[in-house]
């Protein structure tokens, strides 16, 4: 588990969070200012940072910047506005990562062990090619192969394979995938799922009704597990 | 402009030119005529003296041949006894008749010359001086001179056009570079800016689309504040909202607030757009997007054992005022209601076609049906709050309405709901 510095003037938010993340088993300590975080990153060095945008002391964006000028902890940016041009300035200016409000503790921890496991985190590097039988997946270079052959996935493809493989054999629930790859709870419906989940499996060469990687489990989630040896395998 | 002021200027110019160079020329013609005939009367009046003083035919012919015109074999001299001395062509006796009765003319001669009879008069005998002035000696020098007046003209006029076209590449140059600022403004490069020229007309209209783009890049900046501040306003709220919900572990109060979030998104989203569809807004190939969508479903579809089917009409491109990025959007809308109101299995087709000036994608499906139409299109109205925002249909009709068109529920053919997107198709 990760040491959390919070950084949300909305108290509300602030003590919930905290609450969630601490009974996820993460040590918190929140802060309601800019000038209280950056204190708090030089003086307690925590994991890993969540910072709200909207401060009532700094502007978020300038709390970020002197942040990387001090340490290169990773922060993760709460903000309000969804907009490509607003989030790549954000990823451009040294956020590691984003999440768009209103968010759920869950989309949070998620965030945190994602940024965690590129980082290093507690555990040592994180492995960025991930092996599940034939199907191997590169988060690193963002491809993916299945029995050496490299697969043509969309961004949203890729994110979503890349999601199931990290938690495979996991089940992975369609509202967990709306907030994981399309960062929003309500991302869209869970049709937009099942057809980005439909396409994954085409290019895997396989079938809802025949399925060798990608399983659905009816009224739960997804899950992605390489196929067992049958008969004929090695 | 650059042509029309060099046509009108070369025009001008011309004109001026013939004006004065018409005349010129008869002058030329005439002053030309009038040095040859002053020439030969000088001549012929430079033999009186002589005949006053001799009538010696050898001292008088030798007279003649001193002459410029004798020298040239054109003078002839007639004495009062008939004698003729020098130029030897014939004369006619009714002519030399005239002139011995004392009177000086010229008449015309063969080849367009002219031949000059002047009488002498000696006490009171009379002789007559003949002088021919060919065609050739009237026009000395006329044609050099015209052809260099028409050089001189034509270097006017060429002059002329090199400054017109020169003053109308400043001025195009200027009225190019105010167009193509505006163009790229219009498409979207708020940086864009046009240095004022020296035309006072265009430097003035230059300075008011600098002040227009910069007055657009404050009303941007605003709007951006304004929507970043919407989004903050609303969704720190919601946030709390939703990690108190989350904690109370209530699904039906999740969904509701699913619910509330995609609408307040939805609200955000109407006040990034722009009021009004002008010609600036995007525009997309509805068959395109269409054909690519409804592709792009049947993944899904075929997962779900849905037969499917896809009919365009119309055969190359059917251009609407809508972005394809909303377009996308509405026709996903359709196809997911469809998904989610009609069980695995259930058919459905998708078509695309023409009616006057408007097309329509209809998507028809072999589901239950809709009991109530007018209720599907109200925002938020869904039958199951748990897994759909109600909010689908209402991007979708909203998306057909800046664009011009509608959108229509009913019942299909195939004995579910028809839902018809209509769009006035735009000029290609």
């Amino acid at each position: 588990m990760a040491s959390v510095l919070v950084v949300e003037d909305d108290q509300r938010i602030r003590e919930v969070l905290a609450r969630g993340l601490t009974a996820a088993g993460h040590v918190v300590r929140a802060e309601s200012s800019g000038g209280a975080a950056l204190a708090a990153v030089v003086d307690w060095q925590p994991d890993v940072v969540v910072l709200d945008l909207g401060l009532p002391d700094i502007d978020g964006r300038d709390v970020l910047g002197m942040v990387r000028g001090v340490s290169q902890v990773p922060v993760i940016v709460a903000t309000a506005r969804d907009d490509e041009a607003q989030i790549v300035a954000l990823l451009d200016a040294g956020a590691d990562d984003y999440v768009v409000k209103p968010y759920a503790t869950s989309q949070i921890e998620a965030r945190i062990r994602a940024v965690l496991r590129r980082g290093g985190g507690n555990d040592g590097p994180a492995p960025t090619e991930l092996q599940l039988g034939h199907l191997v997946v590169d988060t690193a270079r963002r491809s993916a192969r299945l029995e050496g052959q490299d697969l043509d996935l969309t961004r949203l493809e890729f994110d979503l394979l890349a999601c199931l493989a990290r938690r495979s054999p996991e089940v992975v629930t369609r509202r967990e995938l709306l907030a994981e790859v399309w960062r929003q709870p309500y991302g869209g419906s869970d049709k937009t799922v099942d057809v980005h989940l439909s396409w994954l499996r085409r290019k895997l060469g396989e079938t809802a009704a025949a399925p060798r990687y990608l399983h659905t489990i009816r009224g739960v989630g997804i899950k992605l597990e390489p196929p067992g040896p049958g008969p004929g395998a090695p | 402009v650059r042509r029309r002021l060099l046509a009108i200027t070369v025009a001008a110019t011309a004109l001026v030119v013939v004006a004065f160079v018409v005349p010129l020329a008869g002058l030329v013609r005439s002053v030309a005529r009038d040095r040859a005939v002053s020439g030969a009367e000088r001549d012929m009046g430079s033999l009186a003296p002589v005949l006053a003083s001799t009538d010696d035919p050898a001292t008088l012919a030798g007279s003649v041949a001193t002459t410029s015109t004798g020298s040239d074999g054109r003078l002839t001299l007639w004495l009062p006894d008939g004698t003729q001395l020098g130029d030897a062509t014939p004369v006619d006796d009714a002519a030399l008749a005239l002139a011995r009765q004392g009177r000086a003319f010229s008449r015309t001669a063969d080849g367009g010359g002219l031949d000059l009879f002047t009488p002498i008069v000696s006490g009171d005998t009379t002789s007559v001086v003949r002088a021919r002035l060919p065609g050739s000696l009237l026009t000395r020098g006329v044609t050099r001179s015209w052809t260099a007046l028409a050089l001189v003209g034509v270097a006017l006029v060429a002059a002329a056009g090199l400054i017109a076209d020169r003053l109308g590449r400043s001025l195009t140059r200027e009225a190019t570079a105010l167009a193509s600022t505006a163009r790229t403004l219009a498409a979207g490069d708020p940086d864009a800016r046009v240095a004022p020229g020296t035309t006072p007309e265009l430097g003035d209209a230059a300075r008011a689309l600098n002040r227009l783009a910069d007055r657009i890049d404050e009303l941007r900046a605003a709007e951006r504040e304004r929507v970043a501040d919407l989004s903050h306003r609303l969704r720190t709220p919601l946030t709390a909202l939703r990690l108190d919900a989350e904690a109370a572990g209530d699904p039906d109060l999740g969904a509701d607030l699913d619910r509330l979030e995609a609408a307040v998104t939805e609200v955000i989203r109407e006040a990034q757009r722009p009021l009004h569809a002008g010609a600036v807004r995007a525009r997309a190939d509805l068959a395109a997007v269409v054909r690519e969508r409804a592709g792009f479903w049947g993944a899904l579809a075929d997962d779900d054992g849905r037969a499917w089917e896809l009919e365009v009409g119309p055969e190359g491109e059917v251009p609407v005022v809508l972005g394809e990025g909303e377009l996308a959007a509405a026709l996903d809308a359709v196809f997911d209601n469809v998904f989610h109101h009609t069980p695995d299995g259930t058919a459905y087709r998708v078509r695309l076609g023409l009616a006057g000036d408007r097309a329509e994608v209809r998507v028809d499906d072999a589901g239950p049906g809709v009991a109530d139409p007018g209720a599907m299109l109200a925002r938020g109205h869904t039958s199951d709050r748990r897994r759909s925002t109600g909010l689908g249909l209402d991007i979708a009709r909203r998306a057909t309405e800046v664009a011009g068109g509608g959108i229509r529920i009913g019942r299909s053919d195939l004995g579910g709901a028809s839902v018809a997107l209509t769009f006035p198709r735009a000029e290609a």
